[in-house]
């Protein structure tokens, strides 16, 4: 098994265990993963994974042999989140879905170290850019409430957040907004889009 | 006569039926079409990769609806339901060359919309790529100054982006690279009400 030292992070990242090789070990981090994924979502998106089965089923979706996960543990070997990626336009686009950080590790940069991660791995693959997909269900935006077919361009030149949201968190990591989805989660609850570019 | 409207004559046996697996002869021929209208543009080169295109659109989630003139198909359009339901991607849409320029492209995206609004969706979006320098956004870096690069967006050499925006649709968003460096998928969208 591949192990990683992230720079500024004295955690080992690793390369998720892939289905094939199933054993008890791996068996006992899925069932980790599934309960820190559930934990981590149900409250602030309470309608994406509304069972334990079903952040199970993420986990187990991420682990496909055509797309890319990794896990990040501590020194305990115990995981404190996990990144995965869906190749999109032939391989050239990696669509990161999802990002999870447990509950109790949140807000220590460990998101961050596993974006950086996929990037690594993305321009070590030749991908050109990643993309990501956040929601606004709960008017956290300008963008929430309003006819955005009105005028996208503008609606997404001038976009603010009234409340913390994860677009800002993906800002961040040098993404950029590049589309809307008008009432992707019901009408007036837009997908917001963000991209970045790997280079060669 | 040039007349690119409607020729009533032509279209008078024109029906637009949903394609199932059991039409097997409709299945080979839609693929044919995908494969002998994209290959020269770099998408499904080969007929095998045009008929499994057109096997996963007859997933019982998603729907395909044919153009038939006399029991031949002549052009078809797909629908992919995201978000639960709520967004419909249309993907593919392609008519024959021959019987381009009547309106039947128009036709089949009309159809797709009454579909998706009698299922409950209420956005139709769709990826048109740009390969070819065929608009001012290929060739240049879209993650500086986007939203005034769709603004003020020309296009240079028939990209179908305008064939959309007649029929309703306006530009939501772009992805960068999607078909190489410098070739974005212009992304569109339409909302059904």
């Amino acid at each position: 098994m591949q192990t990683y030292q992230i720079e500024k992070y004295k955690e080992p990242m690793r390369k998720a265990i892939e289905i094939t090789t199933l054993d008890s070990e791996a068996a006992l981090l899925i069932d980790n993963l599934a309960q820190l994924t559930y934990a981590a979502f149900k409250q602030p998106m309470p309608n994406w994974l509304p069972t334990l089965a079903e952040a199970r089923r993420q986990v187990l979706n991420a682990l496909a042999p055509d797309r890319i996960c990794r896990v990040l543990m501590d020194a305990n070997d115990n995981p404190l989140g996990w990144i995965a990626a869906i190749p999109q336009n032939h391989g050239r686009i990696w669509e990161i879905h999802p990002l999870v950080v447990a509950v109790e590790a949140q807000g220590k940069g460990y998101g961050r170290a596993l974006v950086s991660e996929i990037g690594r791995l993305a321009q070590q693959k030749g991908v050109l850019g990643l993309s990501v997909g956040t929601s606004d269900e709960t008017g956290a935006t300008t963008l929430y409430g309003v006819d955005l077919y009105q005028s996208p361009l503008v609606a997404l030149a001038n976009i603010q957040s009234h409340q913390t949201h994860p677009y800002a968190f993906w800002l961040k990591m040098g993404f950029t907004i590049v589309g809307v989805m008008p009432d992707a989660e019901g009408r007036g609850k837009p997908g917001i889009h963000l991209a970045k570019r790997i280079d060669d | 006569m040039i007349n690119n409207e409607q020729t009533p004559t032509r279209i008078l046996n024109l029906q637009i039926t949903q394609l199932t697996p059991a039409m097997t002869a409709a299945v080979q021929q839609a693929a044919a079409i995908l494969h002998y209208v994209f290959a020269p543009q770099g998408s499904w080169e080969t007929l095998e990769g045009a008929i499994q295109e057109v096997q996963e659109m007859l997933a019982p989630d998603r729907m395909v609806w044919v153009a038939m003139v006399d029991a031949e198909v002549i052009g078809w359009i797909g629908g992919v339901p995201h978000y639960d339901g709520n967004v419909w991607e249309l993907h593919p849409l392609v008519v024959k060359p021959e019987w381009q320029r009547q309106g039947i492209g128009s036709r089949l995206v009309q159809c797709l919309e009454q579909q998706v609004k009698a299922r409950g969706g209420l956005t139709i979006s769709l990826g048109s790529d740009d390969k070819h320098n065929q608009t001012s956004l290929a060739g240049v870096d879209l993650y500086a100054n986007l939203w005034e690069q769709i603004r003020t967006m020309r296009n240079l050499n028939g990209h179908p982006y305008e064939f959309y925006q007649k029929l309703g649709y306006t530009i939501i968003g772009v992805m960068p690279d999607a078909s190489g460096r410098g070739k974005p998928d212009i992304i569109m969208g339409k909302r059904m009400t």
